[in-house]
């Protein structure tokens, strides 16, 4: 597959990285901001405000404020910019903007390991009485989602070829969506919808405890592979030009794998699939800051949070009070993007 | 002086390189010819460290290649490949500019916008340098990987050793751009730097270069000083073509092809 | 499991604020809850439903709250609940944890597929929404009804072997093992689940199928509805060779109905009798 030659207006002032990352920022924030004022009810921005500093009496909408919306958006930042981060780092990696975390075999592992946990439930319960039922899906889903990347990686492993790892991550999410497609079979009514849920992909279980888990395990993750940056850049120009730049290729690789595997792994664990945010996000700002990794990883990441914030938003309130799964919001967005996308590619080939 | 000993590389049965033996010294220029097929690229791979031999061994300066990290072995060795695919929209200033990446804590980092203006200026490539990289043509493209490969070398104090390894860089260019390059090859010979080069233009080989290795099959068929190797007797040799030897009247030699029959 | 239910339940029970002053309302989540609220005479404070409480039917304008296995906890909040009664299959996990800490008064039902589970719950549903006399009595009704319905089913010689069909479009139809809703009714109304050896629901070939020679098929009327009709499931794969499906028996039943085991169990559990017993001498 040959990479989309992308253009982009070169204007100066866009060029410059502060006033590019500063938008974002503000885009971040007010994305934040607006998180958390909307939702199926109706909560004035003084009682928000009040709510924050714990000075309301209404315990509902406290509640609603502080355990429902802050931990989710504060979720959906984090969730964001690991699926920015990671799309952009693996995108640079494999030299092909339309790569995707799930390429390495996170989504189709995590998926495993859920459908797994859903239709094994009962019985898991049993063996692993330590783990209560809730923490069940996720926590299989991410042993699924490391598992899966590690088979990816052991695949690659003996040439260090790109290519090969993108092979085997082909092979390995085959293999797993059998496995997946076992278990779907063999799921009752109940299992099944509980599975499609999932895979749609939702925020709706974000929760303090949550970001307790899900923080320490993403943030250094994201920092390490924001090192790596410039080392990036030179991948780039091709994996034998890096390594003659002085790049450690293999161990850069290996880097990236983890930390993306990491990241995304917890968010899918956690959250269910998101779709497209790994793809569209680095692209976005790939053509206005150029393929320049340290400003496209801080800024995906910046823009990975804003987006999967206002699709939640929209997947809150579009159905009140019932409410949409993000992924699908996410996917509707996303899919007409990916074809245009697809289409201009074609024209430059 | 980067010294290759008795370097064989196979693959399965397939011998690629036999036993060959080449040195890069600093101030000199070094080119290998040879048909398609030769080794010659297989040969620059294994000299850049990329490539571990069958047999054999690579020292740069005295210590093993092996022993020497990437890094420390980019801040003083640049590769010029043959092709490079690069369809990410990089201004061409900012792929000159990945030439520093060994440099980024190094020291000379305060150096990079001399270095890099020095590149560009040596490749003939200012008036492109707000250019995005994917729209340049072939010959572009490749003055602009040159000059990444330049701004690589930089080194504020020129005495010190490195070398350029140059993998038909003339390939894509017009005539006066393959000069041009070859000049700064050249004037690099006064800066200690050790050029390697494969060349396929034997005109070119003779101008510019001071050694000669010529390769047919993975084995060197001849190699010395280029006015001793370069002959009618070791072309038709190495190539399997007839050639003339004239002089220009400059005192250039020039090698004419005979007709086929 | 169905220890520490009720140890959960107590818990949440003792937190019931019963006598708020107030008026109540409600969110019921789970199809046979709100059938129940709406028997214990407590409909009028419902301010909402989920996807699944489709009887009684007029109940389709209050605001729905999304599929009972997939809630969201604000929406629940933003109807302002002064009450929530979760279904046992009310889900998931977390956001049933949400909906516990923002400090609503919720009573997670327990679950259950005999007639003691269903009492109650009637009871509790009624106790929870302050019309404890009228739970008291609705489950008193419904233990009546089915001792009669009962008493009539002993003195049936036959025990029909009935086979379930949940899904039977796409793939292998899927049929109820055993610890399954239908496996319960089945034996409620007198006959025998024609599938053995396994629990709950799995795909079977229709070469399978065709071995089980059940006296009877049921479905549900979507299910039924879904395939275009008695006549067209009758054609299917596996199914056709069955002399059930030759001879046309197979019976429709409402999903909720059949599976709800709420208060319109006995009602179920005559309607299927009957239907499985159509020569007994028994005014049903």
């Amino acid at each position: 597959m040959r990479a989309a030659v992308l253009t982009r207006p070169a204007s100066d002032l866009w060029r410059r990285p502060e006033t590019l990352l500063v938008m974002l920022g503000l885009l971040l924030v007010a994305s934040f901001v607006m998180s958390l004022s909307i939702g199926a009810m109706a909560i004035g921005p003084v009682d928000i405000l009040l709510s924050l500093f714990g000075l309301t009496s209404d315990h509902t909408v406290a509640s609603v404020v502080m355990e429902l919306r802050l931990p989710r958006a504060l979720m959906a930042v984090v969730t964001g910019a690991a699926l920015g981060v990671s799309g952009a780092a693996l995108q640079g990696l494999f030299r092909n903007p339309l790569a995707d975390p799930g390429l390495i075999g996170v989504s189709s592992g995590a998926a495993l390991g859920a459908v797994c946990a859903i239709v094994l439930g009962a019985t898991l319960t049993l063996w692993l009485p330590l783990f209560g039922s809730r923490f069940l899906v996720p926590v299989f889903a991410f042993a699924g989602a490391l598992a899966a990347c590690l088979a990816t990686q052991m695949l690659a492993r003996r040439h260090g070829s790109t290519a090969l790892l993108l092979l085997g991550g082909i092979a390995i999410n085959a293999l797993a969506g059998a496995m997946t497609g076992f278990f779907v079979y063999a799921s009752n009514d109940n299992q099944l919808r509980d599975f499609t849920f999932w895979s749609m992909g939702s925020l709706a279980a974000a929760g303090w405890q949550g970001l307790y888990i899900a923080v320490p395990m993403t943030l250094p993750a994201l920092y390490l592979i924001w090192t790596s940056a410039r080392s990036l850049d030179a991948m780039l120009l091709g994996e034998r030009e890096a390594r003659h730049l002085g790049v450690d290729v293999v161990w850069l690789k290996r880097r990236i794998f983890i930390c993306s595997a990491l990241a995304v792994g917890i968010s899918v664990a956690l959250c269910g699939v998101i779709a497209f945010v790994g793809v569209v996000v680095p692209h976005l700002v790939r053509l206005v800051a150029g393929p320049a990794h340290r400003l496209v990883l801080p800024g995906s990441a910046m823009l990975g949070g804003a987006l999967l914030l206002l699709a939640d938003s929209l997947a809150r309130v579009s159905v009140a009070p019932a409410e949409l799964p993000v992924g699908l919001v996410t996917a509707a967005l996303g899919s007409p993007f990916f074809i245009w996308l697809l289409m201009r590619q074609r024209s430059f080939s | 002086m980067i010294e290759g000993r008795d370097i064989s590389v196979e693959i399965g049965r397939r011998r690629l390189l036999d036993q060959i033996n080449i040195d890069i010294e600093p101030g000199r220029i070094m080119i290998i010819a040879g048909p398609n097929g030769a080794g010659k690229s297989t040969l620059m791979s294994v000299l850049a460290g990329e490539r571990v031999p069958a047999t054999g061994g690579v020292m740069m300066d005295g210590v093993p290649l092996s022993a020497i990290s990437h890094r420390q072995l980019a801040m003083r060795r640049a590769v010029l490949l043959q092709q490079s695919a690069l369809d990410f929209a990089f201004t061409v200033a900012e792929v000159v500019a990945l030439g520093r990446l060994p440099h980024v804590d190094a020291p000379d980092v305060a150096d990079d916008p001399a270095a890099i203006a020095q590149a560009a200026a040596r490749a003939d490539i200012q008036h492109l340098m707000a250019r995005h990289y994917p729209t340049l043509s072939g010959g572009e493209k490749q003055r602009v990987q040159f000059a990444r490969a330049l701004a690589q070398l930089w080194h504020r104090d020129g005495g010190t050793r490195r070398y350029l390894f140059l993998d038909e860089p003339t390939s894509a260019l017009d005539l006066r751009h393959q000069r041009l390059l070859l000049n700064v090859a050249a004037a690099l010979k006064g800066e200690s730097v050790g050029v390697l080069a494969i060349l396929h233009d034997i005109n070119l080989a003779a101008a510019y270069g001071d050694d000669l290795m010529l390769l047919r099959d993975g084995r060197c068929v001849a190699a010395g000083p280029v006015d001793e190797v370069l002959n009618p007797v070791e072309i038709e040799a190495c190539f399997d073509l007839g050639v003339e030897m004239m002089t220009s009247a400059q005192g250039q030699r020039v090698f004419v092809p005979r007709l086929m029959s | 499991m169905r220890c520490s239910l009720f140890a959960l339940l107590g818990l949440l029970l003792s937190t019931l604020p019963l006598h708020a002053a107030e008026p109540l309302r409600i969110v019921s989540l789970g199809g046979a809850v709100t059938e129940t609220v709406h028997a214990v005479g407590a409909g009028d404070a419902l301010v909402g439903i989920d996807s699944t409480s489709l009887y009684p039917a007029d109940d389709r304008n209050l605001p729905d709250v999304g599929y009972v296995r997939q809630l969201a906890a604000e929406g629940i909040l933003s109807l302002r609940p002064t009450l929530i009664l979760a279904g046992p299959e009310a889900g998931p996990p977390a956001t049933l944890d949400q909906l516990k800490i923002s400090g609503v008064p919720m009573m997670v039902l327990p679950s259950g597929y005999d007639l003691s589970s269903v009492t109650q719950r009637i009871r509790l549903i009624g106790q929870a929404t302050g019309h404890a006399a009228a739970g008291e009595k609705l489950a008193a009704d419904v233990d009546r009804e089915m001792q009669i319905v009962q008493e009539k089913i002993a003195t049936l010689t036959t025990k029909p072997r009935v086979l379930f069909l949940l899904q039977a479009g796409r793939g292998a139809p899927m049929v109820s093992g055993g610890g399954t809703a239908l496996d319960a009714m089945i034996r409620l109304a007198g006959g025998i689940n024609a599938v053995q050896g396994f629990q709950g629901y799995k795909p079977l070939t229709p070469e399978a199928l065709a071995g089980l020679e059940p006296d009877y098929i049921l479905v549900t009327t979507d299910t039924s509805e879904a395939l275009g009709g008695k006549a067209s499931l009758a054609e299917m794969p596996g199914i056709k060779l069955m002399s059930a499906a030759r001879d046309g028996r197979i019976i429709e039943m409402d999903a909720l109905l059949l599976s709800g085991f709420g208060p319109r169990l006995p009602e179920a559990t005559r309607l299927l009798a009957a239907a499985l017993h159509p020569d007994a001498a028994v005014t049903w």
